[in-house]
């Protein structure tokens, strides 16, 4: 168990940029978790003598023009943030792994379903997220369907392309030589080896779940405006910007500080996936 | 065919349908071949790249679907098998496969690969019996029950083929079907996998159909051999006849052509046999032909029909 | 003509340096065919690109020892320095020969390309020498096959192409490393009486890399068996086919399938090769050896001189004929 751990953690001590993004994400969740241990104010009350307050010692960042604390808010925000790239996250893999593993294994309706995620793919992204918003209405379930809708392509095509090699290797011919059916070959043998590719995947949707979901809220089509988002704050201050331009860089900040650290997070899976595989070349040949 | 006879080809074809360059080609890869496997006997089929060794194998348990032919097996023909009556003749018709690295899962344990077949096949009483078996089976091919819990990774080439051929001993087949089984391996570990083979076949009297492009292997182990063609046997016979007198002209060749470990017995010039033929557009006659040093006549015209030449050897050519 | 000593290629990236070869020395002549066989990791090829200077220098590289071609030091030196100084008298082909091609490149360019390589540019006509080069593996129609795409060509004759580019430096030392392993055995007999015929025609010395007895019987002068790293045994290829002295060479033929005895069964040699993280002190080969001693297992196993031309690291050479 420690073993497993610390040979995760292995390449974050190599790539000193991703130990430090680990580390954000860590204290983004910590904050979510314990967000009214960490401060006394209360995200939603208003104070109204003291709004646009530049920071300060007891307003750490600040407060906006309803005179809320924005360090409170900011740390609330996390529990959105955090929320809606985990659902984005589930959502994608929930419909997109399916997809593309059944795309595989029967290819007649696979390349159909195959074409219609290459027809969802051809949208912009967040034009096709509107859309769906327009359709299904405003709303952080909506927003996380509508994104979720968006990044199943990507799970998608990923499980595809990988079923597709790993139902050409010899470990799957030998279970069907032994008269395997393909739900046996399915479970034991695709979905467990889709599991490494898809990890680093998912942290990459998460960061773009994030950037898409402050783009809607910005737009006034994601979280509730009474809900203490990333996004909304943005757009509730964005008026300000020349009077209070910490209203928005805070926000901004966390925004961008979480989408980055869970790009260089994905980076260092990667490498953690990657030496098993130069170990197994080495346990091959004995070459390096 | 002898009543120890366990399986019986006859006039299998397999064609592919492939396309190359906008055009379609129809490419026999196994074309009218016919054969017999007696019970604890080792049958080698040997051939060169592209020959159609490797699907023959495949056919005979449908992995590939072959397009004509029979083969019979337990009293059934395979080839009109579906469902469930073809996934039990999978049990006990089995495969090794040539790369050890490749043929296990990497994210299953051994015992895992090694129980495979119990379990998509649900034989196994309990926990406890299938734990049983699976070290039983790994004791069979020489390996510690303890491997069970590894993963392939932590093995070596040696040890991970002995597991591709404990996998196709449980529960214990009648017809193992091996693919290039030691043509990853080095020569020193190739030997214990041929021998590991032997003793199998001498303790659980399994009939092999041993595929193999290296003739010297095949040359140790079969007790049959099958040359192949382009989609065709061209002989068939008795090992050590067919080594020590070869009657088609491409065994002969193909033996001639084999590098001999002695420095005496150096190949001389003058034996090019030149590139084989584009295997999408063969011409009529014998395969052979273009490259025969006999070929004439009616060899460019009609097809050789394998025939008996003498007591148990088969070989199709005009010339005999 | 090329002389290699005590060559040590090591693993450099981790804190104490891995040896992937120990101490290889070898002499090669004009004209000569050395014949360095061995199982998969025992070096050889690591051997043959520390020769080319093909390291990939960050991770692996020459820790001690040198190479020389014709008297002067090229160890150190990067592939482009040893052309401007004029000391390109090596070339290498590989086991595939589709991944040393270009794909989308006409061979006749590829050829050219490796002619102006060495040439500098100055030369003239260098489709003519390309088409000379062509005709000197045998290519069929070789003005034809100048035009022709390397996925157009079969594996003998890709492998072909990259024996004529190779020879596009008129080099002095060709190095094969399993030229012919892809190969059928009907072409691998071809391929194998080219590589015979241009050492002779162009005295070219070869080192031939390969896993195959078989083959090493039929094309080398000479033969080194290599074992974790470390060449164990060097004599002519008679003498070695005929009295083969450490035990690993002996245990290699006697697991060799055989059709002309098929009586006798193999006889395996028990265990397998180390990795290079596993390599002890004393001979590496010790823990498979039936006649290993208390001496074996420590130290360096120094060379014994057998006779005139054969040696063998090995404190218990086999006396017995084979």
């Amino acid at each position: 168990m420690m073993e497993t751990l610390a040979s995760w953690l292995e390449p974050f001590q190599k790539r000193r940029l991703s130990l430090f993004g680990l580390c954000v994400l860590i204290l983004v969740i910590l904050s979510a978790a314990f967000a009214p241990f960490l401060s006394s104010f209360d995200p939603l009350a208003m104070d109204p003598i003291n709004r646009l307050l530049s920071p300060t010692a007891t307003h750490w960042f600040g407060t906006d023009h309803f005179g809320r604390d924005t360090f409170t808010r900011i740390v609330y925000g996390s529990r959105m943030a955090l929320l809606i790239g985990t659902g984005v996250v589930g959502f994608a893999l929930l419909t997109g792994v399916p997809i593309g593993v059944l795309s595989v294994l029967f290819p007649r309706v696979g390349n159909l379903m195959m074409r219609a995620v290459d027809l969802l793919m051809a949208f912009p992204a967040m034009l096709m997220a509107l859309g769906l918003i327009v359709i299904l209405g405003q709303g952080v379930t909506n927003a996380i369907l509508a994104l979720g809708v968006v990044y199943l392509t990507r799970t998608a095509r990923l499980t595809y392309s990988v079923s597709l090699r790993l139902k050409a290797e010899t470990f799957v011919e030998a279970g069907r030589s032994m008269g395997a059916r393909t739900w046996w070959i399915a479970s034991r043998h695709i979905v467990p080896n889709l599991v490494s590719p898809l990890l680093v995947q998912a942290s990459f949707v998460f960061a773009f779940a994030q950037l898409g979901a402050a783009s809607l809220d910005f737009l006034g089509l994601g979280a509730p405006p009474d809900i203490p988002s990333w996004g909304n704050m943005l757009a509730e201050s964005r008026i300000y910007i020349t009077r209070a331009p910490w209203l928005l860089f805070f926000p901004g900040m966390m925004i961008v500080l979480t989408a980055f650290s869970l790009n260089l997070v994905g980076d260092a899976l990667r490498d953690r996936l990657d030496p098993r595989y130069r170990d197994e070349q080495l346990s091959k040949t004995g070459k390096p | 065919m002898s009543s120890e006879t366990i399986l019986d080809v006859a006039g299998l074809r397999t064609t592919f349908h492939v396309k190359r360059a906008n055009k379609k080609y129809a490419l026999k890869a196994v074309d009218n071949v016919s054969f017999h496997l007696d019970k604890g006997e080792i049958l080698g089929f040997v051939g060169e790249t592209g020959c159609g060794k490797t699907t023959v194998g495949r056919s005979i348990i449908k992995l590939t679907k072959p397009e004509g032919g029979v083969v019979t097996f337990g009293g059934n023909n395979i080839l009109n098998l579906t469902g469930r009556r073809l996934r039990e003749v999978r049990l006990k018709v089995r495969m090794v496969f040539q790369d050890p690295y490749a043929s296990l899962n990497p994210r299953r344990r051994i015992a895992d690969s090694v129980a495979e077949a119990g379990d998509i096949h649900k034989l196994f009483n309990s926990p406890q019996d299938r734990l049983k078996q699976i070290a039983e089976t790994l004791k069979r091919v020489g390996l510690d029950p303890s491997f069970a819990d590894r993963f392939p990774h932590e093995l070596s080439g040696g040890q991970r083929q002995r597991v591709g051929i404990a996998r196709a001993l449980l529960p214990i087949p009648g017809i193992i079907i091996a693919d290039e089984p030691v043509s990853a391996l080095d020569v020193s570990i190739q030997a214990q996998i041929l021998n590991l083979l032997l003793d199998l076949r001498k303790r659980l009297n399994l009939a092999i159909i041993f595929i193999s492009h290296d003739l010297s292997v095949v040359g140790q182990i079969c007790d049959r051999i099958a040359v192949m063609y382009l989609g065709r046997v061209v002989e068939i016979g008795e090992a050590e006849e067919l080594f020590n007198r070869p009657l088609h002209p491409y065994t002969q060749a193909l033996i001639h052509a084999v590098p001999k470990p002695n420095p005496r017995l150096r190949i001389g010039k003058g034996m090019a046999l030149g590139e084989p033929p584009s295997r999408f557009e063969l011409k009529p006659g014998c395969t052979y032909a273009d490259r025969c040093p006999l070929a004439e006549g009616v060899c460019l015209t009609d097809v050789p029909e394998i025939k008996t030449v003498k007591n148990a050897q088969m070989a199709a050519c005009h010339k005999l | 003509m090329l002389s290699v000593q005590d060559l040590t290629v090591s693993v450099i990236t981790g804190k104490t340096p891995l040896d992937i070869t120990r101490n290889v020395s070898f002499e090669l002549n004009k004209g000569e065919i050395l014949g360095v066989v061995g199982e998969s990791g025992c070096g050889k090829s690591m051997t043959a690109l520390a020769i080319m200077g093909l390291l990939p220098k960050t991770t692996i590289a020459v820790r001690s020892g040198r190479v020389l071609l014709d008297d002067q030091e090229i160890t150190h030196l990067e592939p482009h320095q040893r052309v401007d100084a004029g000391l390109s008298g090596i070339s290498m082909i590989f086991q595939e020969p589709m991944t040393s091609l270009n794909p989308v490149m006409q061979i006749g360019d590829q050829i050219i390309e490796a002619l102006l390589v060495h040439d500098r540019g100055n030369m003239r006509a260098p489709a003519a020498r390309a088409k000379k080069l062509l005709d000197l593996v045998h290519i069929p129609d070789a003005a034809m096959q100048l035009k022709a795409y390397p996925h157009e060509l079969s594996g003998g004759m890709r492998q072909r192409v990259m024996i004529a580019i190779a020879l596009a430096c008129n080099p002095q030392v060709l190095i094969a490393d399993e030229p012919t392993t892809a190969l059928d055995v009907t072409i691998q007999a071809e391929i194998l009486s080219l590589l015979k015929e241009l050492c002779e025609e162009l005295s070219m010395a070869v080192l031939f890399i390969t896993h195959n007895l078989g083959v090493v019987a039929q094309l080398a002068d000479r033969v080194s068996v290599m074992y974790a790293g470390q060449i164990v045994e060097t004599a002519s290829v008679e003498v070695l086919f005929e009295h083969p002295v450490h035990p690993y060479t002996h245990g290699l033929f006697s697991c060799l399938p055989d059709p002309t005895k098929r009586s006798e069964p193999l006889q395996p040699i028990p265990g397998q090769a180390p990795l290079i993280t596993e390599i002890t002190d004393g001979c590496a080969f010790a823990p498979r050896c039936k006649f290993k001693t208390s001496a074996c297992l420590s130290g360096s196993i120094d060379w014994t001189g057998i006779s005139n031309g054969h040696k063998t690291r090995c404190h218990h050479p086999l006396k017995e004929q084979k």
